[in-house]
């Protein structure tokens, strides 16, 4: 099951095209798409760690336990070019600059509590890769737009929340070059491959909580950038915002595709066939708790040998004109079973 | 060289970023991409990894020496009667990828990590020297030898052991390399000690590790470049039709290797801590050597005493035959 998560509908349009998603009713506040087979879920959810976060869980929390090895994870959108330093011209062999690029993500940190992340990176297609820095705001967000209403232009408290919004910023900005300061001098002195880094408001949170769920491989992030941030009148080009995301639903779809089909090639041991067998023996002998495990792994391990466990079985109640009458007999009958099947 | 067309991405600690021999391993690996990192558990110590899936991709990780870096020898290990025995893990993870290995009950994480700082280790090594000899296993965790080209671990440790006279050293391994032995230094002190198998074994469980003929033509190599070799017929696999496989193998040893020059043996069927197979069989769910149901004796999981006991005789017979003066140790299960 691949389920996609993006922060927003123009983010995700392409996608929904492509793979040709229709509206699922659910209970919960986010709108989704699914496609016709069941197997690919689209959810939106909404801008920041919080929201996105609260998303993964009623996301992954429609699983049962053991249905979760099956999910694939994908946060697919856009995000900000914050950092590039490269000692290759990566544009020579892709043809496109920098912030034309999907990336595929290969550490997430945290701006906010500076934890970071490592999704594994399996699947193997020729994207590039960055990392990302999620943060709580947009990309040099001027942080006086988000000051109370109200205030007297001239109060102290105005002043005050003015001067807190101007080093709110500065901090934001510091923060980042905190953390990506010395990796550029590391990059730039070792001529090693290109580092990009790029900026998100949900990438880290969205990893945050699904790794309560799943496993590092099956979490991946595609990031494509739109921006560097906001313009100087504080805004982003909407219509080149879509303009781009359709560019990069074209670059994500082989990658969702390659999930998708993995998927669904991905071989499971007939264990509902074993679950019968466990219980047809395990009847038969009066099994205790421990007889039962003791059953299961017997089964498990002659199917995976190449044994005809039920014939074997038979052969054995076979010894005991084919009954069991109690635990104390099934005792014996497991012993002989353990014995053929173990080559003891 | 086996890893080249591994490691696409090597993950490195940023206190190690500058040291000599991270700049000498990424040299060998221009096309990995590098992620820089805190600290390696952050990578190695994910929660809900696939060691499996991993292992099809392997990833790389530089890291500073631990704290700690020289243990105690476990009880299911051969200690060849040395009475202090150790071991260290300078590398944790191996290039191959053995089906029963027990590196994946005890890891989180199929990622290879080598901790750069040698000199580190060495010093744990030396405070150890000051008080006893020391017989210091130094490839279990990992495959020294199958990585020698990317870390030249052996001949750091071998150079190292010939200064220490009361420093003997194990370094076990399934590499067929026979090119090596032109290279390494040579230390009476320093055994190489082979993992045979049968083929069929092999084939089957120990995946991208050396054939048996390839093992046992680099053994041979060893002991004809001068360097002692100790060929370990351990762990023993039960499969059907055990008897004659494992027959064939000692067929095989016989021709190729001069076991009278061999400096010991060891022989021991397949055993491991509880914790680690739970660990290893959710890992490998579909694989009938680890599927085997296993009887559990004292924290322990092992064949049945009866199996154990005639799988390890035969093969102790039959190499006594071959070899009527061979020092043939045999795992044993310490008394508590």
């Amino acid at each position: 099951m691949i389920e996609i998560i993006t922060a927003l509908h123009p983010e995700a349009e392409g996608v929904i095209r492509r793979l040709s998603l229709k509206t699922e009713k659910t209970a919960f506040p986010f709108h989704s798409f699914r496609s016709e087979d069941g197997s690919i879920r689209l959810t939106i959810s909404g801008t920041g760690k919080a929201v996105a976060a609260a998303a993964v869980g009623c996301i992954l929390g429609r699983y049962e336990r053991e249905e979760l090895s099956t999910v694939q994870l994908v946060n697919y959108g856009s995000c900000a070019l914050y950092q590039s330093s490269s000692t290759r011209n990566e544009s020579e062999s892709t043809g496109q600059t920098k912030n034309e690029e999907l990336y595929l993500v290969n550490k997430l940190t945290d701006l906010d509590s500076g934890a970071t992340y490592y999704p594994d990176l399996l699947v193997r297609l020729n994207l590039p890769e960055a990392e990302i820095i999620t943060g709580s705001r947009v990309l040099g967000e001027n942080p006086e737009k988000n000051t109370k209403q109200g205030l007297d232009e001239d109060s102290d408290d105005r002043r005050q929340m003015a001067n807190l919004a101007a080093s709110d910023g500065s901090r934001q900005m510091a923060s980042l070059a905190a953390v990506t300061g010395r990796q550029s001098e590391f990059v730039s002195n070792r001529e090693i491959l290109p580092s990009v880094t790029l900026y998100d408001m949900e990438a880290a949170g969205i990893y945050e909580a699904a790794r309560l769920f799943l496993g590092p491989h099956q979490l991946h992030f595609l990031k494509g950038v739109t921006d560097q941030g906001i313009d100087a009148n504080g805004r982003i080009d909407v219509a080149a915002f879509r303009d781009r995301m359709e560019t990069y639903a074209d670059m994500a779809l082989p990658y969702i595709q390659r999930l998708a089909d993995t998927s669904r090639q991905q071989g499971r041991f007939p264990h509902e066939q074993e679950a019968a067998l466990e219980e047809k023996i395990s009847t038969a002998l009066h099994a205790s708790v421990t007889m039962q495990l003791q059953i299961r792994q017997l089964v498990r391990y002659a199917a995976l040998a190449g044994f005809d466990v039920e014939k074997i079985f038979e052969q054995c109640m076979a010894t005991h004109d084919g009954s069991c009458r109690d635990r104390r007999e099934g005792k014996l009958l497991l012993e002989q079973l353990r014995i053929v099947i173990a080559g003891d | 060289m086996e890893g080249q067309q591994k490691f696409r991405h090597i993950y490195i600690e940023k206190r190690v970023m500058d040291h000599p021999r991270t700049r000498e391993i990424l040299a060998h690996f221009p096309e990995s991409r590098v992620i820089l990192i805190d600290h390696y558990k952050a990578v190695f110590n994910r929660r809900g990894q696939s060691a499996a899936l991993q292992h099809q991709s392997q990833n790389l990780i530089l890291a500073a020496a631990k704290d700690t870096n020289v243990y105690p020898g476990a009880p299911v290990c051969q200690d060849f009667g040395n009475a202090h025995f150790y071991y260290t893990s300078c590398t944790m993870n191996c290039l191959y990828d053995c089906e029963y290995c027990y590196l994946k009950g005890m890891y989180p994480s199929g990622n290879l990590v080598i901790f750069v700082e040698l000199e580190k280790i060495f010093a744990e090594v030396e405070a150890l020297l000051s008080q006893f000899p020391v017989y210091l296993c130094i490839s279990y965790d990992t495959d020294l030898l199958a990585m020698e080209d990317i870390a030249h671990y052996c001949t750091a440790w071998s150079e190292f052991a010939a200064q220490h006279e009361n420093l003997t050293i194990e370094i076990r391994t399934k590499c067929g390399r026979t090119d090596l032995w032109d290279h390494l230094p040579r230390c009476e002190r320093v055994i190489f000690a082979y993992t045979i198998s049968p083929e069929p074994v092999i084939l089957a469980y120990e995946h991208g590790t050396a054939k048996l003929d390839n093992r046992l033509e680099a053994a041979a190599e060893g002991i004809a470049h001068g360097f002692p070799v100790r060929l370990c017929f351990d762990p023993m696999i039960y499969v059907p039709g055990w008897e004659e496989i494992y027959h064939d193998m000692l067929v095989q040893t016989v021709k190729i290797v001069p076991l009278s020059r061999v400096r010991d043996f060891s022989v021991g069927s397949f055993r491991i801590s509880e914790s680690y197979l739970k660990n290893l069989r959710r890992q490998e769910p579909d694989s009938a050597v680890v599927q085997y149901p296993f009887t559990l004796d004292r924290g322990y999981y092992h064949y049945s005493q009866s199996l154990t006991e005639r799988m390890e005789r035969t093969l102790v017979e039959e190499l006594g035959r071959m070899v009527p003066e061979a020092a043939v140790f045999r795992w044993e299960e310490p008394n508590e």
